[in-house]
């Protein structure tokens, strides 16, 4: 509590405490966007780490691929026979279930679920990297070098985790087609021919779902950068902050999807 | 000029850490700082260098109150005063070796070469010499612990802040510190300030010890004052009783 809470009383004092909780989230969105340019001008400086950043993208791509292999697997398997149960019964013809998973698949789950795993798994290890060493101090050893830690330690993780998402995004929809696809043959009968099928899918839904995988593998590295910074002390801050770490990034996760879908069906994509 | 602190307070989320510390610390002096765990003698001397701001109070470094400065108005004061981490906040993707020489090279523009020479022979000065191409991670705690040392010295400040130098240091390797330390103040002048509970380091080579007990300043003198001081609280600290008015 803040010497002007003190003085209020309680009522007020509650209303305070609720004012603030709800602000937070703006607070903690406004500090992680403020991130993106000071990352961005690390680019510019010279002797650029990209041994860190080569380092980085490889523990992220090992980290994830196969929890996203799994995960996506599965989502294809569930989506096709929903979907496949359905059109047996309501059109009593298969020929859809391909192209329109694929369609949704690309536009939304892909991305999506596979940003949700990224935030779990590499955020939530950069969170702890980070915020374990601001608990041992490290940060406070490059800013007395004059060191930047946010070019330090920000401007490496925000390339490699955007290229590893981009690239984990390519990947999942390849494994959730490929095991849609063999359920739908399996289950249903449905030949690969007609599954694997684009007529549905239009570059719109493209276009909207690389530009949801391009935000979270922006969002998700300063998010769980952010929450490395602002560890508190001793090895709880380095809990707390790898908890605040996957939190945070997982809502931004729903909430730029849902934002972006918005803008994209505004522009007709 | 030196370093002094004027009437410092500062508390955390409402707690009070330092109450009402005033100590200045001569120029070329070597200054211990002790007291029991959490009273506060990190978070004192994290004040020297800008990384805490006092609530209230100064804080004088060099002839500047730090405590109003910019972090970039900052770094002319980080350059003049060195800070040996109470965590030997190596980082850990460098060797040892580069630690000590990434700092060299950015501060003074030398060449990987050059900069390597200079990290591997400060090594040597703390008795790390197979180990320098090692990861952090790759040894144990009291080489880390005088790895961060050399970078701090290697860099050849005019003030040094050492927080805890010898804790976790075998005794050979805790007392070529404190030589190193006593060296660096003698003979080049450093004005140095050591946070320790090593009570051989203490009364080898302390010019001044400062008592900090709940927050604030409870007792300064040389280290034979102090030995010799009937204050009650002093006593039972530096003789290590659990029996006694200390409230901890
Ligand atoms: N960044 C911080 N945020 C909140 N509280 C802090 C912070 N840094 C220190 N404290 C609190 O301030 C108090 C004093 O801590 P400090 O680290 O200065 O103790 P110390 O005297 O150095 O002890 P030790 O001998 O164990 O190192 C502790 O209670 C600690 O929890
Ligand atoms: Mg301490």
């Amino acid at each position: 509590m803040n010497p002007k809470q003190e003085q209020l009383g309680p009522n007020h004092r509650f209303l305070a405490a609720v004012g603030a909780s709800t602000m937070a989230p703006f607070w903690v969105a406004g500090a992680i966007v403020l991130l993106l340019p000071r990352a961005l001008v690390g680019l510019k400086e010279r002797g650029w780490p990209a041994r860190e950043v080569l380092r980085q993208a490889y523990s992220a791509g090992n980290r994830s691929v196969l929890l996203v292999a799994v995960t996506l697997a599965s989502v294809g398997m569930i989506l096709v026979y929903h979907g496949g149960l359905q059109a047996q019964r309501v059109l009593g013809d298969m020929s859809p279930v391909g192209p329109a998973f694929i369609q949704i698949l690309l536009r939304e789950f892909g991305p999506t679920i596979v940003g949700l795993m990224v935030a779990a798994r590499v955020g939530g290890g950069i969170a702890a990297e980070i915020g374990s060493m601001v608990v041992t101090e490290q940060i406070d050893a490059l800013r007395m070098n004059a060191a930047d830690p946010i070019r330090f330690l920000v401007t490496p993780r925000l390339i490699a985790v955007f290229l590893t998402t981009m690239a984990l995004t390519v990947f999942g929809c390849a494994v959730a087609v490929a095991s849609g696809a063999v359920t739908a043959n399996v289950l249903f009968g449905v030949p690969h021919q007609s599954f694997l099928n684009l007529s549905m899918t239009e570059p719109g839904d493209l276009i909207t779902g690389l530009i949801k995988a391009a935000a979270y593998g922006v969002y998700v590295p300063l998010a769980a950068s952010w929450a490395g910074l602002s560890a508190g002390i001793g090895s709880e801050g380095v809990g707390r902050a790898t908890t605040s770490g996957v939190v945070v990034g997982s809502l931004g996760i729903i909430v730029l999807s849902s934002v972006i879908g918005a803008v994209t069906f505004a522009f007709g994509l | 000029m030196s370093i002094e602190f004027k009437s410092l307070c500062k508390s955390f989320d409402g707690s009070r850490v330092l109450e009402d510390v005033s100590l200045a610390v001569e120029p070329g002096e070597v200054l211990f700082v002790i007291g029991t765990s959490g009273t506060g003698k990190s978070v004192l001397m994290r004040h020297v260098i800008g990384l805490h701001r006092p609530d209230s109070g100064e804080v004088w470094v060099h002839g500047q109150r730090v405590d109003l400065l910019s972090e970039r108005e900052l770094f002319e004061i980080r350059k003049r005063c060195g800070f040996v981490f109470q965590h030997p906040a190596l980082l850990d993707f460098l060797s040892l070796e580069e630690n000590v020489a990434m700092p060299l090279r950015r501060r003074f523009g030398l060449g990987r070469k050059d900069a390597t020479e200079r990290a591997v022979s400060w090594l040597s000065q703390v008795g790390i010499t197979k180990d320098a191409r090692s990861l952090p991670s790759e040894v144990g705690p009291g080489i880390r612990k005088r790895a961060s040392i050399a970078r701090v010295v290697a860099l050849g400040p005019e003030y040094i802040v050492y927080d805890e130098p010898t804790t976790g240091l075998d005794l050979v390797n805790a007392r070529r510190i404190d030589n190193l330390i006593r060296r660096l103040a003698t003979e080049t002048k450093v004005t140095t300030v050591v946070v320790s509970h090593d009570l051989r380091s203490i009364f080898g080579i302390a010019d001044r010890v400062a008592f900090l007990y709940l927050g604030r300043l409870h007792a300064l003198g040389s280290p034979e004052e102090l030995r010799e001081s009937n204050d009650p609280i002093l006593s039972q600290f530096l003789r290590g009783r659990a029996e006694g008015p200390m409230v901890l």
